[in-house]
């Protein structure tokens, strides 16, 4: 089965998708945002994006899937240099056996950054108890005029979610693959799809 | 052989006894009602004939057309035909309602060793299903219970047992939070679905409700024990003097 990195980035109309190297990092503009989506299952993982120009804009998806004794690092930083730039940060992940997730994300908004936009939310279900997932949101505002939110669980499928499928007669296995790819669909691309849906079942 | 026979049932969360001893006996093709003062441990019941794994059964037994249940995970329960329609049903974004019970209703048929319905034959029985109890097909469209009125879930809820056709149906305050009307449509689906290898377990607070769907027996709950059964009469008279003469 497939397990390395993968990224996937939109380049005008069309999404490109290549290997998701140990170092990435971006410099968006107004007329080419950054829309990508990254699909982890282990290792390193550092992105940096710098919003340099007035207005630019990224959007920054990532889905984790850690398994085994797997063990992910992920550092997601995005700097606000500019005014009015915004950011969005999507982090969803789904951790079981012994697999271990550190992620790290941080959003700096610059004394120039006026007006900036910075976003980021953080969720994951927890398929074992032996798996860990330890997740470090920091922000560091030094802008006054700014909105910066930021939010974070960790937990296993919800009980009373799981209870319902339950009683209608939804075997366990097809029950939390149901509420697994509940969880990731508004969020993983078409031409992600296959291989979240292959990772799920292998791992429920 | 009784269709479904609790005895002596003590069922407890963490440290805390909710049924201390609750017995009772549904032959086929009956309906009971199950009232009784808020926290008595009606819904506890319920859940603990579906399965729910938050209730621990400490002691006495459950057996459903002479099988023991409490072996059985709530899941197997379900493809042996209990449903309950929830008191509070949870939403679940992002899980279509056709393909929630798509899969609830092949399941079902694959452990029967029966063929899953066509997409003809299951489009079909849900849209029959759906009209009956005037659910309209954008309502089919949406996610389980996901952004629905109190209402409107107790309706979906009503609509997943007509579609599922179990043979032993639990309603949980069925009448609660429904309009006049919506009262009426639903009695009907459920009346409907009387029959003689069918069984009800309603559970209300009210009488309004069993003026639509006549019971053949009513049992008082409170403290965790049926305190005493009657015929529909029962309902009139709890009504008129409340729970204190039971207590
Ligand atoms: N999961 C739970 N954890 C803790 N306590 C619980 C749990 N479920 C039920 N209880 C308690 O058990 C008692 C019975 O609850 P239950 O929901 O069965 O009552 P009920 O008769 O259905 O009440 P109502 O008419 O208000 O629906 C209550 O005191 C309730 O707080
Ligand atoms: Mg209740």
């Amino acid at each position: 089965m497939h397990t390395d990195n993968i990224l996937l980035i939109k380049k005008g109309d069309v999404i490109e998708q290549r290997p998701l190297s140990l170092s990435e990092s971006f410099c968006p503009s107004v007329i080419t945002p950054l829309e990508c989506f990254l699909i982890v299952f282990k290792g390193d993982v550092n992105v940096r994006v710098d919003l340099k120009e007035e207005g630019a804009f990224c959007s920054i998806k990532t889905l984790y899937l850690a398994s085994k004794t797997n063990k992910i690092n992920l550092n997601i930083q995005v700097n606000h240099l500019a005014s009015q730039t915004k950011s969005s940060q999507i982090i969803k992940g789904i951790a079981t056996d012994k697999s271990k997730v550190f992620f790290n994300g941080n959003i700096y908004i610059d004394n120039k950054a006026q007006k900036s936009d910075g976003f980021q939310n953080h969720r994951s279900v927890l398929l074992s108890d032996d798996a860990l997932v330890q997740a470090v949101p920091a922000l560091e505002i030094y802008a006054d005029d700014v909105k910066c939110a930021h939010g974070s669980a960790t937990g296993p499928l919800d009980k009373n979610a799981l209870f319902y499928l339950l009683s209608r007669g939804i075997t366990e296995k097809m029950a939390k693959k149901m509420l697994l790819e509940s969880f990731i669909f508004d969020m993983v691309p078409n031409e992600g799809l296959a291989i979240t849906q292959q990772w799920i079942e292998n791992h429920v | 052989m009784a269709f479904l026979e609790i005895k002596d049932l003590h069922v407890s969360v963490g440290n805390k006894e909710i049924l201390k001893g609750c017995s009772l006996k549904i032959e086929e093709g009956e309906v009971h009602a199950v009232m009784g003062p808020n926290g008595s441990g009606k819904s506890t019941l319920a859940n603990v004939i579906a399965g729910n794994p938050v209730y621990q059964v400490t002691k006495g037994s459950l057996l459903f057309r002479g099988e023991n249940i409490l072996e059985m995970t709530p899941d197997e329960r379900a493809r042996a035909g209990i449903f309950m329609a929830f008191q509070s049903p949870v939403e679940l974004p992002g899980v279509g309602i056709a393909q929630f019970l798509k899969t609830a209703l092949n399941e079902k048929l694959k452990s029967q060793n029966k063929n899953p319905l066509d997409a003809v034959q299951f489009i079909k029985r849900l849209k029959t299903r759906a009209t009956a109890l005037n659910i309209s097909d954008e309502m089919l469209k949406r996610s389980v219970n996901e952004g629905f009125s109190g209402g409107e879930k107790k309706k979906m809820e009503t609509f997943q047992m007509a579609f599922l056709e179990p043979d032993f149906c639990i309603l949980d305050e069925m009448d609660a939070g429904l309009d006049i009307d919506a009262l009426k449509t639903v009695s009907q689906g459920i009346n409907v679905m009387r029959e003689k290898t069918r069984s009800f377990l309603l559970i209300t607070h009210f009488q309004r409700l069993l003026n639509y769907i006549e019971p053949d027996y009513i049992h008082i709950m409170i403290d965790g024990k049926i305190v005493h059964s009657g015929d529909k009469s029962l309902a009139k008279i709890l009504e008129e003097k409340g729970y204190d003469a039971y207590r």
